[in-house]
């Protein structure tokens, strides 16, 4: 009788063990395939792969941008030196992740559970966006424009259809004046010369040097984000018209523009050059 | 004092679970952090990624050193001898604590410059150096051949 029970017992011993041992290999199983689908490795490789993306644009003087087709329930958030993705602004478990800043300016954005999203550089501005962009605008040089004393803005010319068009940038513009070209003298420091065209090109020439390089890129980049259906040219030429000043561009605008919002967009561009 | 069968068996049995539950939660702690950090490697950028995205600019980035014509065409792989400052790599590789300091050293016929970034510890020296990478240098209106070589210290 003794020994039946001790048996018994030791039988169920070995069945009480079996259970224990199957339990233990089958909770470190849960926990593995639990721990590899858990959110926080969605939000490292989420962030990891958005602050590569930000150092890959940095590599590039050219426009692109990265979509990333992710139904994310998280919020991806896009600042000065960093990406962060987070449940809410008080989690715990927010993954971040650094990149090295260049000379490109970050435009610091949050985005709430993006179906998808795109980090794109256009010009010299990095960003984070829920759409494609609309449209790039040129990367200007960083050379540091000052504004001149005296602008000269051309033709003058009441025959000209462009008549009206100078008037009104001249008077938006303090210290300008509109001139035609044969009447702009030696020396003059900048010179803005307006024409039209029929094409749906915007084609901004500038004088080979620099500033007007700079002062091209940055009239054409405002012209282009204000109808961002155009197609926008920038090309180095030796007009005869550019020889008299230090810094010349010659725009040839679109006939079909909106003459009236051209000229506040070029006027504020300008102005905005300090 | 003689013990029954009951508290024998108990007695005997004890030790065993007693260790047994201590192996079992030093093995589990363990495979957390192992699975953790295997887990969290596997999803992270690969070692090495950063650094060479971070070098493309300096070989590729006009805001860098690569030479840009009067156009603004952009020439990847020509960098402009007059551009290589510490100036303009302060500018486009901008430093905080957590970025690795930058040592460059770019060569050619006509001479050689170091440059590095603020952060640059320099009785450290490097921690770790890319094999020079053969570039074309832009330098008074001619292209040479040359070579850029750089240096990395850990952060």
């Amino acid at each position: 009788m003794i020994l039946k029970r001790k048996r018994g017992q030791i039988e169920l011993k070995v069945i009480i063990e079996l259970i224990i041992g199957l339990l233990i290999c089958f909770s470190f199983f849960y926990i593995a395939k639990s721990f590899g689908t858990e959110d926080i490795y969605d939000k490292i490789r989420l962030s990891s792969d958005s602050a590569a993306s930000v150092n890959s644009l940095y590599g590039t003087s050219e426009n692109g941008f990265l979509l990333f087709p992710v139904d994310s329930k998280y919020i991806v958030s896009l600042q000065n030196n960093l990406i962060k993705v987070l449940d809410s602004a008080q989690d715990p478990t927010e993954s971040i992740r650094y990149f090295i800043k260049g000379r490109d300016f970050i435009q610091a954005e949050d985005l709430s559970k993006p179906i998808s999203f795109i980090i794109s550089k256009s010009g010299d501005i990095i960003s984070l966006e829920q759409d494609s962009p609309k449209s790039f605008v040129q990367r200007c040089p960083s050379v540091t424009l000052t504004k001149p004393i005296n602008l000269i803005i051309s033709p003058k010319t009441q025959e000209s259809q462009l008549y009206s068009f100078t008037e009104q940038l001249s008077a938006f513009i303090q210290g300008s004046e509109t001139k035609d070209i044969q009447d702009i003298p030696n020396n003059a420091e900048i010179v803005i010369e307006i024409k039209e065209t029929n094409s749906n090109k915007l084609t901004a020439y500038f004088k080979p040097n620099i500033e007007s390089r700079k002062l091209a890129c940055l009239l054409s980049n405002s012209l282009l984000s204000q109808n961002t259906k155009l197609e926008l040219s920038l090309i180095p030429s030796e007009e005869d018209s550019f020889k008299k000043a230090k810094v010349a561009i010659l725009i040839e605008v679109p006939r079909n523009i909106d003459k009236q919002s051209a000229v506040n967009t070029i006027a504020r561009a300008y102005n905005s050059i300090t | 004092m003689k013990l029954n069968k009951k508290s024998q068996y108990a007695a005997d049995t004890m030790p065993f679970y007693a260790v047994f539950i201590i192996v079992v939660n030093v093995l589990f702690i363990i495979f957390i952090l192992a699975v953790n950090n295997i887990g969290s490697k596997q999803v992270d950028a690969p070692e090495g990624l950063t650094e060479y995205l971070v070098n493309q600019r300096f070989l590729r980035s006009a805001d860098c050193f690569v030479y840009e014509d009067i156009s603004g065409r952009v020439y990847p792989l020509v960098l402009e001898w007059n551009k290589f400052t510490e100036e303009t790599l302060n500018e486009c590789y901008i430093t905080d604590e957590k970025t690795k300091p930058v040592q460059l050293s770019l060569s050619f016929t006509e001479g050689e410059k170091k440059i590095k970034t603020k952060n640059w510890q320099p009785i450290k020296g490097p921690d770790k150096a890319i094999q020079p990478i053969d570039i074309l240098i832009y330098y008074n209106n001619q292209i040479s051949q040359g070579k850029l070589t750089i240096e990395m210290q850990n952060v």
